[in-house]
């Protein structure tokens, strides 16, 4: 994948949560979900629905670690 | 220059880090110069040493061709010799004063008919007509800078400082304020200065911008340079964004806004952006930059994707910074590791790529700068 962020993962669609300008999408990534936000108008424009394969992708800069 | 608010000293503290300052303001085209660094840094000290509250350890501070303070020479000007304005970041009403007679204070030795002239003309500029007979706990945030405003230029001062000025206010009241605040300090015509480390405040309200870290003055400039084109690593990460541009707002819908930089259409949150503002300065922070080569990557949500120019990449540490042309000057910042893997060099065409809401918009005012449309350079 020719693209600068380092973190890019595979999964589905698991929910879509529309705002009033942003919806919630939820992808489902082996098991694990991440979440993310992004304009309706995107959500329109990439066709996505639940169970439609997506990537995530994430810059290394925003990646928080914690441990137990 | 012999028309300038010239400063040349230092001030030490016991055992504190020593201020430097060597600046010059030109005092015939009055501009609003913004002094911009992190707290502690000693903006505030050097507002007290132009003002003549505090003497510097060292050094001079001259206005044209008076000396108003030079240690070697010991000369020390009073504060109300040098006719220096200084609005504090608390407003230091007088409380047990009302509005029209904290305004006053300064005239006590004017004759009565004119003070009242003066009291009247700067409730008027100031929209306080209605609240002359108030005292200062009856007043909003906003209200109260406005009559401390007032009060400081009914002494007509050769030279306004202003030390975070919109500190006092609560969130929603800066943003109304700022604006307005913006629109007076342009109509006076006196030489001013700001005490501010509020990037969105020194965009709003300033011409020109000297940013300090550590007591020192690192660069200074017109605003949009010193943000465009930082002299060194210091003042990027003073300022810590990386490209500011100027752009015109098309259009405001569904919480998203429309913004032209020259050619190039962009989409970016409107949140806090007045709706009668189309001049604004648009700011993209270069870690919020991610870049695609090819078209394998074609369809992503960021509503940004800009086909740009590599210019160059600059090595800062483990990072990459890329200079991009994408219609207008654009900075990423990327790991080593993705621009092996992106193969850049200078010259190589490619995406990039911004969500909406991490393009931020900040009023300009065109008013103040024959420089706006210079930034057609920019644009």
């Amino acid at each position: 994948m020719k693209i600068s962020a380092r973190n890019i993962l595979k999964g589905t669609v698991k929910s879509i949560t529309d705002g009033a300008i942003n919806s919630e999408i939820v992808i489902d990534v082996n098991g694990t979900e991440i979440a993310s936000q992004i304009s309706k108008a995107s959500v329109d424009h990439l066709g996505l629905k639940v169970g439609k394969p997506a990537y995530a992708v994430i810059k290394i800069d925003n990646v928080l670690i914690g441990v137990d | 220059m012999d028309d300038a608010l010239a400063l040349g000293f230092t001030k030490a503290f016991p055992g504190g880090p020593e201020i430097s300052a060597d600046l010059e303001i030109d005092t015939r085209s009055p501009r609003v110069t913004v002094l911009f660094g992190p707290s502690g840094t000693g903006k505030t000290t050097l507002l007290r040493i132009i003002a003549g509250l505090e003497s510097p350890t060292t050094g001079f501070v001259r206005y044209r061709q008076e000396t108003w303070a030079d240690i070697a020479r010991g000369i020390h000007i009073s504060p109300q010799q040098r006719r220096v304005g200084f609005l504090f970041q608390d407003y230091a009403l007088f409380p047990h004063l009302s509005v029209e007679r904290n305004i006053a204070y300064g005239l006590h030795s004017s004759p009565r008919a004119e003070a009242a002239r003066c009291v009247q003309g700067l409730l008027e500029r100031f929209q306080l007509q209605g609240l002359a007979k108030r005292y200062p706990a009856q007043l909003s945030g906003g209200q109260k800078q406005r009559v401390a405003l007032a009060r400081t230029l009914a002494l007509e001062p050769r030279v306004l400082l202003l030390d975070e000025p919109l500190s006092a206010l609560d969130g929603p009241t800066r943003e109304a304020v700022r604006g307005d605040l913006s629109g007076w300090l342009h109509t006076l015509g006196i030489p001013i200065l700001i005490v501010t480390h509020d990037r969105t405040e020194a965009l709003a309200l300033g011409d020109d911008m000297a940013v300090m870290d550590e007591g020192r003055i690192l660069q200074h400039g017109p605003v949009d340079e010193i943000f465009r084109q930082p002299a060194n690593q210091s003042v990027a990460q003073v300022v810590g964004v990386e490209t500011v541009v100027a752009g015109h707002l098309l259009e405001v819908a569904d919480g998203m806004a429309k913004v032209v930089v020259g050619q190039t259409l962009l989409s970016a949150s409107s949140d806090s952006l007045p709706r009668d503002q189309s001049a604004v300065f648009v700011c993209i922070r270069a870690e919020d930059v991610i870049l695609v080569k090819g078209d394998e990557f074609a369809q992503a949500s960021p509503r940004n994707r800009m086909p740009s120019v590599v210019k160059a990449l600059i090595r800062e540490g483990p990072m990459f910074r890329i200079h991009l042309d994408c219609g207008f000057p654009l900075s990423a910042l990327l790991t080593r590791q993705a621009c092996d893997e992106l193969e850049l060099k200078p010259g190589d065409s490619i995406i990039a790529m911004v969500k909406a809401p991490n393009v931020h918009l900040v009023p300009r005012d065109v008013r103040r700068s024959a420089k706006a449309d210079s930034t057609e350079t920019l644009e």
